[in-house]
């Protein structure tokens, strides 16, 4: 039985966490709203009050729509080939073999790397003239691909370093769920005639549904947020062409120094993830008791 | 599963998650003249060398970076575990619906775009004087690790039973003694792993690092540095990686019983 008077001392350990939370809000968005009223922008040399010009200016820039999409694009490629491949890991790594224990921390190596490293690694084994890809796919007389540096490319290139990068954080998720089912029931499927793709696909799949959903739903919010691949790869070029949203707002900040405006694009994309993240929590909650 | 399929799937799988970290170390000790082959005919550690002991030609040593990440990390996330602490434990103890509320909110702000916000901390931390100190950057890790720290450290506390600290009520021991002398000793494994996350997680942050920072450069700002060179000197740059991974390594391997649980912040309790 909690009294009324723990309950209250409980109320207070919570005050200083919650405390610092608020201001560490309040106060960036309040001055983040301030400053996306103002067309503060270094180059230009200017900084007065504009209102909410710089809100009309995002709305109708191609540019942010562009990464809008581009970003889109991002999240539902990488997630769908993280799933896939993940689950198939998984699948294998929930066998019975020997080597098992090792296949897994082979597996898990690409996560412990830092995400600025394995850019680094990709941008270099993507290289036009020196990089091993080209290297390999000249010695089998496939034609040179220019990945990082043609418009086409770029983001793709990108997409695949992503991918090799978490799938292992994927793959960590769906095997704890895969290890999780009750092999009474798995067996008594394969009994019943249940086997290969149909077991995978009829019994596992739907079992793990709160599993998959939950690490889909979370992988697919922090992919939005990514930023270390494409800013250190390609930096969102050539030109814009593999621009998403925090390169694009990091770019109009720091390189061409508008403050004003791209403070507007952060709120818009704040608002935008906020509403998303919700609408994912309340998915999540009225299917799983346990989050 | 057929066994030809499963080798044949085991193999693929070695191919893709070991072929580049095989590039990485062969490239990063390849001596010059063997640059860009699978497998170079001369080896060398100088790079390495350069790199643990300092300059041969231009490369600074890599310890000063390193220090900084430390340093950071380390204080962001002792500040994190002082906050979470005491929250997350009230949490698991309070089942209001408003407790519950509060909880779930900070979920949501885990899911919040850092980069929404890096305008705004860029001018406020200019205007308090914080840019390229320890103290900004580790301000700005704890209130985005925050979040993380409640939901790692709420889950460790709903194991703990609460009846251990109902007998301790019962012989008169107030709710903050109760949590001294009962909860937070027992928490000691919960509160090791919940620190190595946050850790982790602030180890490797690139983009507030990059913009807060200008002689205090952590490592991932300081690897990005060689890349936006004209033409970087790529051994070097491969052997800064690997190093800067090493730390990663071992705290992975601290933490690894709970990866499951680090991994999604909290989300999923294995």
């Amino acid at each position: 039985m909690i009294l009324q008077r723990q309950r209250r001392t409980y109320w207070l350990l919570t005050l200083p966490a919650i405390l610092i939370t608020l201001v560490g809000l309040v106060w960036p968005i309040s001055r983040g709203v301030q400053i996306s009223f103002t067309n503060m922008d270094l180059l230009a040399d200017t900084n007065r009050y504009v209102g909410l010009a710089n809100y009309g200016k995002v709305l109708s820039d191609p540019d942010f729509y562009f990464s809008l999409l581009r970003n889109v694009e991002y999240v539902v490629v990488v997630v769908f080939f993280n799933f896939v491949i993940g689950f198939a890991m998984a699948l294998v790594c929930n066998e019975k073999f020997a080597g098992n224990r090792v296949l897994r921390a082979v597996i898990i190596l690409p996560m412990v790397v830092i995400p600025t490293a394995a850019a680094i690694l990709w941008r270099f084994m993507y290289n036009y003239d020196i990089g091993v890809i080209n290297n390999v796919a000249n010695s089998l007389h496939i034609l040179r691909v220019d990945w990082l540096g043609s418009p086409r490319m770029a983001l793709i290139s990108v997409l695949i370093t992503d991918i090799w990068a978490w799938t292992p954080w994927m793959f960590l998720i769906l095997l704890a769920g895969l290890e999780g089912l009750p092999a009474e029931t798995i067996e008594a499927a394969r009994i019943d005639g249940a086997s290969g793709l149909r077991l995978i696909w009829m019994v596992m799949l739907p079992m793990m549904r709160p599993i998959y959903r939950v690490a889909i739903s979370l992988k697919a919010i922090d992919t939005f947020r990514t930023f270390d691949y494409v800013w250190v790869m390609t930096g969102g070029g050539p030109g814009s062409s593999s621009d998403i949203l925090s390169t694009y707002i990091y770019k109009s900040a720091f390189k061409n120094l508008a403050y004003g405006y791209s403070a507007a694009i952060s709120l818009v994309v704040l608002v935008f993830t906020v509403a998303l993240s919700f609408s994912v929590l309340r998915g999540l909650i009225v299917k799983q008791e346990n989050l | 599963m057929n066994k030809y399929l499963r080798s044949f799937l085991i193999l693929l799988i070695v191919i893709w998650t070991v072929g580049p970290l095989y590039e990485l170390i062969v490239m990063s000790t390849a001596a010059s003249g063997s640059f860009s082959t699978l497998l170079p005919t001369k080896i060398t550690l100088r790079y390495y060398a350069d790199i643990l002991f300092g300059a041969r030609f231009g490369a600074q040593s890599i310890w000063p970076f390193m220090a900084h990440s430390i340093i950071v990390c380390t204080v962001a996330s002792l500040a994190v575990i002082l906050f979470s602490l005491p929250c997350a434990y009230s949490f698991s103890r309070l089942k209001s619906k408003a407790s519950q509320g509060v909880y779930l909110g900070y979920f949501v702000l885990r899911m919040l775009p850092s980069i929404a916000l890096l305008v705004p901390w860029y001018f406020i931390l200019r205007s308090l004087r914080l840019i390229d100190t320890y103290g900004g950057l580790s301000l700005i890790y704890l209130l985005f690790q925050l979040p993380v720290g409640i939901w790692l450290m709420k889950g460790f506390f709903d194991t703990i039973p609460v009846e251990l600290e109902e007998s301790a009520w019962i012989e008169g021991a107030s709710v903050l003694t109760a949590f001294r002398e009962i909860i937070i000793p027992l928490a000691g494994n919960g509160i090791s792993v919940t620190a190595v996350f946050v850790f982790l997680y602030s180890y490797i942050e690139l983009m507030y690092a990059s913009v807060l920072t200008r002689q205090k450069i952590t490592l991932p700002p300081y690897l990005a540095g060689f890349v936006s060179q004209y033409e970087p000197h790529w051994q070097l740059t491969l052997a800064v990686s690997v190093i800067s991974t090493v730390p990663m390594i071992l705290l992975f391997m601290f933490a690894q019983r709970h990866m499951t649980r680090g991994i999604t912040g909290g989300a999923l309790k294995y």
